[in-house]
């Protein structure tokens, strides 16, 4: 059936032939001055009390309907029904899809149009704050699984007519809705196409998460090109740099895009310090990112192939260390890397009262038994640590900083420092060679341009100095119309 | 292949990075004599010829490549250029992965096979070729910090051994070796075949850009050539590779030797030549080939350039022919100037200009 059918009774046969076995399925028959008509909607999805209110009760309390069929159903519209969001439909599959997104709908005999009320219910969580991205002075509140309550964030931060939220839709079962954030005159009508592009070639079934998008917004690389945030105020600061933020129904974080390497390194906090503690932390994630990525690398391919780079003093201890383990360096890094992914995932994943003693029987076990049962050496322990603990830093790259510390560990045990050397020249060939949405990742320090390296890349500069000049994310060097 | 364009500065960068290689492997086996000194005027004698050299590609220079031009120009006998320009990015790129690969033999020696280090080379910058210029171009300005930081921590720590009276006469062995080093400062550098190739995906002041490569190269190679000098003094022409010998004295309070960095940035600077030559044999191969082009030729190139490699190392005739200056730098000019100056008359003669 494509269409609202003038007789109301193959409607109903319809739609409940379409819910059959489906519990959840309400349908309540009414009267109106004599003429048939039916409410459908989705228990769990609609609050029966705006239904109450604002639909059944004036129906009832109309007292005589004038007319008949869509005259009928006009009137109502115009002059007896207080619901704010209503509209007229006519196509089945359509009435089915709002159905179950938490409309009601309310089919007249004889008229082939349905009337259609936003009178959704659903639970949803309050704006936590977020737990990935946690910030010492910023705002506490994130963004939760309603993507219409997190547009509402992001409107009541950005009080402007130019910010526009564009509904889309993914998932040819889960009809997923979600809605492309822009602030227009800033973002590059370029940019803005290619996502919607890439956005329509999205061809799963479902689409349970922002993640399930990822892959399709994205072009390869090591790095991505898509970042995600769960806070508002970090997608109103993306915004105003020419950024798209996508809110996917059901996941409590954005999609921005583009996204470049920089940006991992950026946290709120920097804008909300001073510029020079800004400064000093943005040089501490970049000390503490090249020390998650080549640090068990160099230990390894140092303390196996160029000892005689280090000092005497620290080469005796290790090779002290190292002389009463049986495993070689290498083999012993990289159990102790294992071990350690291990007890994060398992500390991840176990339940939270369980997660506690995962913890400590993991530090017990590694920490102490393993160095004084000889099983590993305690200087690899403590590069293994070390590598942990700054990988943390910078929260955004732990994904690729996890298998990039195994390549490298296996780079600088067969070919030395120079293997950490090469696997560092073909990271770098491939963060260069990555774009995202035709602007460099590796923008504005390869290409560099000096104004915008030394504005929020190689110092967090003050605000007078950020108010001036462009920082539009389309104004960055080698930036180009995608395509071209 | 899209051909994307990159800037003026960036190429020229590009090209310094890669010209570095001839400092970090300079040694008075290749520069005929023994006053290291010399080789200060060498190369400021090969930057005034490169100038020269550099002329007839500023003549060409236009929307084609000299290849792209000489195939429009001279239709199938044009195939000559491009195959000349390949075979010379060939000899050139596998001598200078020969004289890695030698380094790490003779002067290293890791406890790991040297043909997978040369072999790991290969493939990143095949890789860096495939993805285009403006990735290596972006990743050489990385290099770039990574060699300004490297060679400056080297130079600043060394310079404290710095001793005026190792320095000797300028010319005290005769001219000759000033002739040699000439060779070998020309022999060493594909920047002239690469404009040739690449200077139409160039946008800017190139003019200024080559300046500035000849400013800085001069620049950074007598300063490397006068701390070797002054630092090790005679030591120095006995030793295959003195910036390594200058590296390993190196002494930092808590890193001893700084000879792995040194290899390290040797390796980096390497990798950028190979991938910028890698790159333009892909330009040279759709010269020919036209707007579709194919993938295999430069993985084969690349192969061969391996290949090569391993030969000279392998069997000293090779060697001595791939690494010999002046057979080399009879290779650049024929490539820099000869090639171009051909284009150019017979893009002239069948009246096409400089395809501009």
């Amino acid at each position: 059936m494509e269409k609202v059918s003038e007789a109301l009774s193959e409607n109903k046969e319809y739609l409940q032939s379409e819910f059959k076995n489906s519990m959840d399925f309400m349908m309540r028959e009414l009267d109106l001055s004599g003429t048939g008509a039916a409410l459908f909607a989705l228990d769990g999805l609609v609050s029966k009390q705006i239904i109450t209110l604002s639909i059944l009760n004036p129906l009832m309390e109309a007292g005589e309907l004038p007319g008949r069929g869509a005259e009928q159903l006009r009137h109502i519209e115009r002059a007896v029904l207080g619901a704010v969001e209503q509209k007229h439909e006519s196509k089945m599959d359509q009435i089915l899809l709002l159905l179950m997104s938490g409309f009601a709908v309310l089919i007249i005999d004889g008229c082939s149009e349905a009337l259609v009320f936003g009178v959704q219910g659903f639970e949803s969580r309050g704006p936590d704050e977020p737990q990935n991205e946690v910030m010492q002075r910023g705002a506490k509140d994130g963004f939760n699984e309603s993507y219409q309550n997190n547009m509402a964030m992001i409107r009541r931060r950005m009080k402007t007519s130019s910010l526009k939220f564009e509904k889309a839709e993914v998932g040819g079962q889960s009809h997923t809705p979600l809605a492309l954030c822009y602030l227009e005159g800033t973002v590059s009508p370029e940019i803005l196409e290619q996502v919607r592009e890439r956005l329509k070639s999205y061809d799963l079934n479902t689409a349970l998460g922002a993640g399930y998008l990822t892959s399709f917004l994205e072009r390869g690389g090591v790095f991505s090109g898509v970042g995600m945030t769960e806070r508002p105020d970090v997608v109103c600061g993306k915004l105003e740099e020419g950024r798209i933020a996508i809110l996917v129904e059901g996941t409590p974080s954005a999609i921005i895009v583009p996204f470049l390497f920089v940006e991992n390194f950026q946290t709120l906090d920097d804008y909300l310090t001073r510029p020079f503690y800004g400064t000093f932390i943005r040089w501490l994630k970049y000390a503490a990112f090249f020390l998650s990525t080549f640090l068990p690398g160099l230990y390894v391919a140092i303390a196996t192939h160029h000892p005689e780079m280090l000092p005497e003093a620290l080469l005796l201890k290790i090779s002290e260390s190292e002389s009463q383990t049986p495993f070689p360096v290498m083999a012993e890094t990289l159990i102790l890397y294992f071990l350690y992914e291990v007890l994060r995932e398992a500390g991840l994943r176990a339940p939270r009262s369980l997660s506690a003693t995962v913890s400590i029987v993991g530090g017990l076990v590694i920490g102490d038994t393993a160095v004084s049962a000889g099983l590993v050496s305690a200087p690899s322990l403590m590069v293994v640590a070390l590598t942990a603990i700054a990988g943390y830093a910078v929260p955004r790259l732990y994904e690729p900083l996890a298998l990039l510390r195994l390549a490298f560990l296996l780079a600088g045990n067969f070919l030395g420092v120079w293997g950490v050397m090469i696997g560092l020249v073909l990271l770098l060939m491939d963060l260069c060679g990555t774009d995202s949405f035709g602007v460099p990742l590796m923008s504005p320090v390869a290409p560099y341009n000096g104004r915008l390296a030394f504005r929020d890349v190689l110092v967090r500069a003050g605000w007078r100095r950020l108010a001036k000049g462009s920082a539009n994310v389309q104004d960055m060097p080698g930036s180009r119309e995608i395509g071209e | 292949m899209v051909q994307t364009r990159i800037s003026s500065a960036q190429f020229f960068v590009a090209m310094f990075v890669s010209h570095i290689l001839v400092t970090i492997a300079l040694n008075a086996q290749y520069t005929g004599g023994e006053s290291i000194l010399d080789n200060i005027i060498s190369c400021l004698l090969a930057m005034a010829l490169g100038a020269l050299i550099a002329l007839p590609v500023w003549l060409c220079m236009g929307r084609d490549s000299v290849p792209e031009l000489a195939v429009g120009s001279m239709g199938k006998l044009g195939y000559i250029v491009p195959i000349g320009y390949w075979l010379y990015f060939l000899l050139a790129g596998g001598s200078s992965l020969a004289l890695f690969q030698i380094f790490l033999m003779d002067t290293v020696n890791p406890g790991f096979s040297a043909g997978l280090v040369t072999a790991a080379i290969t493939g990143v910058a095949l890789y860096g070729a495939l993805r285009g210029i403006e990735t290596v171009a972006r990743c050489a300005s990385c290099v770039l910090i990574v060699l300004l930081l490297g060679c400056g921590l080297v130079f600043g720590i060394v310079a404290v051994r710095f001793d005026a009276g190792n320095l000797e006469p300028l010319f005290q062995y005769g001219y000759s070796q000033t002739a040699r080093g000439t060779a070998l400062f020309l022999a060493r550098t594909s920047l002239f075949a690469d404009m040739g190739v690449l200077l139409p995906q160039v946008a800017g002041k190139k003019g200024r850009g080559f300046m500035g490569w000849m400013v800085g190269t001069a620049a950074f190679v007598s300063l490397t050539i006068l701390l070797i000098s002054g630092c090790l003094g005679r030591y120095a022409y006995a030793q295959n590779f003195p910036v390594y010998v200058l590296a390993s004295l190196t002494e930092v309070r808590s890193l001893q030797r700084l000879d792995a960095v040194f290899t390290g940035v040797w390796m980096m600077c390497l990798i950028v030549k190979l991938a910028v030559d890698l790159y333009a044999c892909r330009v040279c191969f759709l010269s020919m080939t036209g707007e579709r082009e194919k993938k295999w030729p430069v993985w084969v190139t690349a192969a061969l350039l391996l290949l090569l490699a391993l030969l000279a190392v392998g069997d000293p005739g090779v060697q001595a022919i791939l690494l010999d200056p002046w057979a080399l730098c009879l290779c650049t000019v024929i490539t820099g100037a000869g090639l171009p100056l051909l284009t150019w008359a017979a893009a002239l003669v069948r009246g096409k200009g400089a395809g501009k």
